[in-house]
């Protein structure tokens, strides 16, 4: 199928979790919802009818033992029984508050103070993590899933008004204090309906790996998977991960980057490894100059690649940070096309996304039904729509900050092209701001440098009224700075002149990072300078 | 111990001479991710013969995290 326009999928948009439940019940009860690893080498399937039931009981039981209204903590590795508390504290009436299982206790018994949590379920493995906290009725996710609740044949699941609060999400964003974001049943409802949308899974199994405290890997993988159809295998440790791909057979892999470019460097060893580096290149034009003959040899010339993957991978739908549009052409050369798209916990999450035959290489993609967009006179991407949050738990000041006559402010900058592609190109707090009045965004430039072969890593800042492109090279073009002023040259062409770098200075070392390697902007540019 | 910690993660540094001590950071020092850390993990399980949990996967930060911990449960 050509790159182009087409409709939206035909899938009836959902109210609420209950309703998302309930309608794959009555329509596809046999399909396979989910299959997760059960003991030492099985595997359990939950069929749509199935999972109802299993989250009735579970919501009729949260219902007897804590009421309605109540602030319900989540705490563990992903699983099954994860997924039935959280459901099932949504259609009893209560709300979720999904808690990161890695934070130390002391972090998690502040959230569960600032969320007002009164219960929580914890998987036995994280229990130390609510012990001592006072108040705090809590359960074993395991207790929850084997829990009697005599009647729950007839519990009826609650159908919340769009506004109801459904969760809390804590999100740390990239500065300061860890914020509780309130998303009601209609944001999450919104999200859910509109990623059905517009993506298909074309028959292909979900494998869900990213944790489901965090918006992206529970409301996009689970729910959203859920609801477009597809059978969802629960990864329960990164540590099995290789074996959850060899057994699940995924079509689809929700991630965030990390994983990509994790994959992209064991794909290129094993290449390397095998002394087949130059069939492989080959093997890549040739399927290039027949793809533009519409003949796709790319399943079978790469069906050893993709091998540890499953066999059958099919897309990547990956967020939640910048991805280099490099591994989006690495990946669809072997045959797996990388779904990038866009968003924030504040917006339930999605925002936009390449849809499956219709993108923009280095776009976030198109937007998603409902989803409004307009970009302020500073260049920041604001949105509007069902999805955006309520605002952030007891913190009307933050709240404020971000949220204004129902647009929210993203903090990024970014554009929309004439056929409705968003393209982001940095971070309003790293905008440098000339004396003209002239802004320029460090990122974009940096991301041209970076795509040299001789840089490992830039850094672009205002000093004394210049723009100054920080370079730390890669080892064989160390001190070349004959190579770097014409690489200078390059980006600088077709510029504005208030854009153009004027200077490179040469890094002999790596810059300053955090402990996820990250460039800490703020610790790397000489004082007194603009970054 | 240490040789042999060493030697599974120089495999996975891709460089023979990255130089380690006891105080080299996984992240920052050797540039590993999280996703290859947990990797690194399985190949000590197979060397090793033991099951590491992975609640202890984010407390190894350094290579003598990992010395400390293989020493005291091998």
């Amino acid at each position: 199928m050509k790159n182009c326009k087409y409709p939206y999928y035909d899938i009836p948009d959902i109210t609420s979790v209950a309703d998302m439940l309930e309608t794959a019940a009555r329509e596809r009860p046999d399909f396979v919802a989910f299959r997760y690893r059960a003991g030492r080498d099985g595997v359990e399937s939950k069929t749509c009818r199935e999972v109802l039931s299993d989250v009735r009981k579970s919501a009729c039981w949260i219902e007897k033992s804590c009421g309605r209204g109540r602030h319900i903590a989540v705490i563990g590795e992903n699983s099954y029984e994860w997924l039935l508390a959280f459901f099932g504290a949504l259609a009893s009436g209560n709300v979720a508050v999904p808690i990161d299982k890695d934070l130390p206790a002391n972090e998690v018994a502040d959230m569960i103070r600032e969320a007002d949590v009164d219960a929580a379920f914890v998987s036995p493995s994280y229990s130390d993590l609510t012990e001592g906290i006072e108040g705090l009725a809590v359960t074993t996710l395991k207790a929850l899933s084997k829990a009697e609740c005599p009647g729950w044949e007839d519990y009826g699941l609650f159908h919340p008004g769009d506004d109801d609060l459904a969760c809390i999400f804590f999100t740390s964003g990239t500065s300061g204090r860890s914020k509780g974001v309130m998303l009601s049943h209609g944001n999450l409802a919104s999200d859910v309906s509109g990623g059905a949308r517009v993506f298909s899974p074309e028959g292909g199994s979900v494998l869900s790996v990213l944790p489901f405290h965090h918006a992206f890997g529970l409301v996009v993988t689970i729910m959203m998977g859920f609801h477009f159809r597809a059978t969802i295998f629960i990864n329960r440790s990164l540590k099995r991960l290789k074996e959850d791909m060899l057994l699940a057979q995924p079509g689809i892999i929700t991630l965030v980057p990390l994983f990509v470019e994790v994959f992209y460097k064991q794909i290129r060893d094993g290449v390397k490894k095998s002394g087949k580096e130059n069939t492989f290149k080959w093997g890549v034009r040739i399927s290039r100059a027949l793809l533009k003959l519409g003949i796709d040899v790319r399943p079978k010339l790469f069906a050893q690649i993709l091998e540890p993957f499953g066999g059958r991978l099919k897309y990547l739908i990956c967020g939640g940070a910048y991805l280099d549009p490099f591994y989006v052409k690495f990946f669809r050369d072997i045959g797996v096309e990388i779904i990038n798209g866009y968003g924030a916990t504040e917006c339930s999450p999605s925002l936009s996304i390449n849809r499956n035959h219709h993108y923009r290489d280095g776009s976030a993609g198109q937007l998603m039904p409902h989803v409004e967009i307009k970009i302020s006179p500073e260049g920041e991407v604001l949105a509007r729509g069902p999805m955006v949050m309520k605002g952030y738990y007891k913190n009307p000041e933050e709240t404020a900050k971000v949220l204004k006559d129902g647009w929210y402010a993203t903090g990024d900058l970014g554009y929309m092209d004439e056929d409705g592609f968003l393209f982001l190109t940095g971070r309003t707090k790293n905008l440098i701001i000339l004396s003209n009045g002239e802004n320029i965004s460090p990122e974009e430039l940096e991301n041209d440098f970076n795509r040299d072969d001789g840089v490992k890593e830039s850094l672009v800042y205002e000093q004394d009224g210049l723009i100054v492109a920080e370079i730390f090279p890669e080892e064989e073009f160390a001190g070349n700075e004959a190579y770097f002023n014409e690489l200078k040259q390059k980006v600088n062409q077709g510029r504005p002149a208030y854009k153009q770098v004027a200077r490179i200075v040469l890094r002999k070392e790596d810059f300053v990072r955090n402990t996820t390697r990250k460039i800490v902007r703020y610790k790397n540019v000489p004082q007194n300078t603009k970054a | 111990m240490f040789e042999k910690v060493t030697a599974i993660l120089r495999e996975y540094t891709n460089n023979e001479n990255t130089p380690m001590s006891m105080e080299s950071t996984l992240v920052d020092d050797l540039g590993l991710s999280s996703l290859e850390v947990i990797n690194i993990v399985l190949a000590f399980e197979d060397e090793f013969g033991i099951e590491i949990p992975e609640r202890i996967i984010p407390t190894m930060h350094t290579v003598g995290d990992i010395v400390a911990y293989l020493e005291k449960t091998v």
